[in-house]
Formats: structure tokens, sequence, C-alpha cells
């Protein structure tokens, strides 16, 4: 048994009984008999608050029906991110203590006298960071496209040794494998680089920074351009997050030197391989949208 | 019309216990989220081990939640862990999701120190820190496999300044 709260204003309960492929547990117990044992043992009273003449039990929740899961979803509010920034509201799935097939405790916890707020276990992407990742990997791709006729820096630099076809398959991969990881305290940070398809890539939350509403994010609010530009390369958030991804994608193929902290603490060589990238892409990059709306 | 003492005097006997209601909410925002009591307790009672000696007996640590003091650098892809002393390694350094307990106005300070919302910034603090201990990992923890160890930073207890003079590793 689990109880949730997930904001201020919609509270729930949920009984999660069964066992992944029978809707009875191992004693043959049925989830409504489980959940009438419930109320026999605590009393109306324990679940509904004084005034209140109805409760509503749904006894057909996560693995209530035999071989299936059910999602439950919550609307997420007010969470913060680790530095204290308010996120935007999300719908997402409940989280349970008791995801997968793992077994419940056999007994009847005593239930809390009021549903406790908790901290979530799971978020699920937001949104308009997706569409900052695709935005990003999207404006890359420029970079690799060639266009005809025309001498271009940028696709020669990355096509050394490989073919398009194989450098658009490692992209593809490379773009999948991106997501925003809020543990990661740098902005960008590649695995397994130099080989290929198995290269990953996981975004900081710096990635995502737009304006300088959240103080020390290095953009500066320029009146002639009326918008905010990075202090490196006076690049537009968007242009920024493009470079960034054609400055990792050139790990991924193993393109640049390495940058990590065992070879180079400085972060000197960091500043080398942006200037490298930005020098031979500065045509799409300086041509990109200026903004992801 | 004309303002007198007295109503400026009633005025602010009135204003200033607001400001001091609404900054006190504020405060108490993130503090209403609780620490989980097995976790707190993890982290109230971590012991204290220099960051050299975890880097040095990683096996003695691996996966232990510990305190430790190290200076803290950051940059475009890099976050980790180094001391002086022992400049064998470095630790990769990462937040827990528990990261999120910890004092708003520490945090805030280490994020200052460090640059941690800036893209393209190399920032440095000395920071003292709870978190996992995890290592060694041969294929490297963090950016391009950097790293045989890494700390995952449950709450940060102290960030400090590093003077322009401490040299890099």
């Amino acid at each position: 048994m689990d109880g949730h709260s997930v904001s201020t204003s919609e509270a729930m309960f949920y009984i999660n009984f069964g066992t992944g492929t029978s809707s009875r547990d191992s004693a043959g117990m049925t989830a409504e008999g489980f959940a009438n044992a419930v109320l026999q043992a605590i009393g109306p009273a324990g679940f509904a608050p004084a005034g209140v003449s109805t409760i509503r039990i749904n006894v057909s929740g996560v693995e209530g029906a035999p071989g299936k899961q059910t999602m439950e979803w919550q609307w997420i509010t007010g969470v913060q991110d680790i530095h204290g920034v308010t996120q935007p509201s999300v719908f997402g799935p409940v989280p349970t203590a008791y995801a997968g097939t793992a077994s419940m405790a056999g007994s009847i916890l005593t239930l809390a006298s009021s549903v406790q707020p908790r901290a979530l276990q799971n978020l699920v992407p937001n949104l308009t960071d997706l569409i900052k990742i695709n935005h990003a990997f999207g404006d890359a791709s420029g970079g690799l496209t060639q266009v005809k006729g025309k001498k271009d820096p940028c696709h020669d630099f990355f096509m050394q040794g490989r073919s398009p076809k194989e450098v658009e398959a490692i992209f593809s991969s490379f773009w999948k494998s991106a997501f925003h990881d809020e543990r990661v305290a740098a902005t960008a940070a590649t695995a397994n680089s130099g080989q290929g398809i198995a290269a990953t890539l996981r975004l900081g939350n710096a990635f995502f920074a737009d304006d300088n509403s959240v103080p020390g994010t290095g953009l500066s609010f320029s009146f002639a351009n009326n918008m905010y530009l990075s202090d490196a390369y006076q690049l537009t958030p968007r242009q920024n997050r493009a470079l960034t991804i054609l400055h990792e994608f050139a790990h991924a193929l193993g393109l640049i030197p390495s940058d990590n902290s065992k070879v180079d603490p400085s972060g000197t060589q960091s500043a080398k391989n942006d200037a490298t990238i930005y020098e031979k892409c500065k045509n799409i990059i300086n041509s990109l949208p200026l903004k992801d709306e | 019309m004309k303002i007198r003492p007295i109503h400026l005097l009633l005025g602010l006997s009135l204003t200033i216990p607001l400001i001091l209601v609404q900054c006190k909410g504020r405060q108490s925002k993130v503090r209403e989220l609780e620490w989980p009591p097995d976790l707190s307790v993890a982290v109230e009672k971590a012991a204290t081990v220099p960051y050299c000696d975890l880097v040095r007996n990683p096996a003695r640590f691996n996966n232990m939640i510990v305190r430790t003091e190290a200076l803290f650098q950051k940059n475009l892809e890099n976050s980790f862990f180094s001391d002086e002393t022992c400049k064998e390694s470095f630790t990769w350094v990462e937040f827990d999701p528990a990261y999120v307990y910890s004092d708003d106005a520490l945090k805030s300070r280490f994020a200052e120190l460090t640059c941690l919302k800036q893209t393209r910034c190399d920032g440095r603090a000395r920071i003292s820190a709870v978190g996992r201990f995890e290592g060694p990992d041969e294929t490297g923890y963090g950016h391009l496999g950097c790293c045989r160890y890494r700390f995952s930073i449950m709450r940060i207890e102290k960030a400090e300044a590093v003077p322009a003079s401490t040299p890099r590793p």
C-alpha cells in the first residue's frame, strides 16, 4: 500500500494488488476482498475526513488485471530542479515504491494520518527540454549536409574517413541517446567517444539556459539585437546549443582531441575544440534560426 | 498630502513584518520536502573521509555514503574533484537527486562560484559534501571516461571561493 499526495489539490490513494500475472494474491484473495479487509481493519474513518459520507477505493489499479500493468498518471506541479528553479507542470506517471515485479510487503502497514507529501521518484522528460534537444540536433545536422556544388568545411570535417551514410547513422544514434540529465553538473558529457554508434550524450542544466533570469548563465542581453547572446562567440542560446552538439558529435567520431579532466583539467583543450568546430561550422551556426519558438 | 512621521512609522511597522513573512515563506519552500527518513540518517551519520583516502583506498569506500572535502572544478564538459596532495586521480562529480534537499543559500553560492548554470565557463570552489562514492570503474565515469571514480553529491555543506593563486591540477 502506498499513499501519495500528487499536488495540493489532487490527493490520491492507491492499492497496488496482485502479482502481475493474476488478480489474486498467492493466498487466492481477490483485490475486492483485500480492499474490504483493509476497510474492516482500519474503518472507513481512516479513509475519509470528517463530513464525508462516501469514499471510493479503486481496486483495479497497478497490477490489478492479469498479465497487465496499469499506469496511473498525475499532474506534477511546483517541482524545483536541483538548483531551486521551479519547473513547468508536467503530466507524468505516478511513482510507486512497488514498481516492477518485486513483491509487496505481506502485511498491512499503519496508514499515514493524512496523505503525506513526497519527493518525486521519477520525472518525465520536460517537453521544452525535448524541443531544445531536437532543435539543437536538427540545427547541427545542417552542418553535416553539403550544399551541392559548394565547398563546405563543416561537412568535410565531419566526413573525414567515413561515408555520409555512416555519419548519418552515427548522428541519428547519438541524437537518440541524448537526454537532459540533471545529475550532470557540466553542460554536456559524452561517453564512448570515438566509438561511433556506441557514443552517448548526457546534457546538464546549463545546456538549456535561455536567458539570464537565473544568475550566471553566461548570457547577456544585447540591446542592438534585442536578444540574449552568449559571452563566447556572441551566439543566441539556440545557436550555442548547436555548437555544443557539433562539438560533442566530433568527440563521438573521434575527430577532436580529448578534453576530459584527465588530460585537460584546466579546460583549455575544450575551448580549443570549440574554436575548431566554430571555425569550420560558423557559416551554418550563424545562419541558424535565432530562437526555439 | 503631507506625510507625518507617525504615518511613516505606522507604515513601516506594517510593512516590515509582511516582508519578513514573505521572505520566510520563500525560504521554507524547498524545505517543505522532507528528507526520506532512511536517507536523512545515512547523510547525517556519513563518515568523514579525507578525499585522498577515498581515491587511495577505493575498494574500502566503494558505494559508501561519505563526507569529504575537495577542490571542485567545472567547465563545459567536466565536473570533478581533485586535491593537490593526491594528483593521481580525479573523481567525476554528479548530483544525486537528494541534492534538492540541500540548503538553498549554499546551493546558490556553489552555483555562483562554479558557474554551474553557464554553458562555457570554468569555475571552481573548495567544497565539503556528503555523497555516494563509487569506483574504480575501468571504463571510466563522466566525459570521455575521464575518471575511475564517481561522487554523487547528496548534500553540500560548504562552498568557498578558491584564491586565484591556487594552482590548477
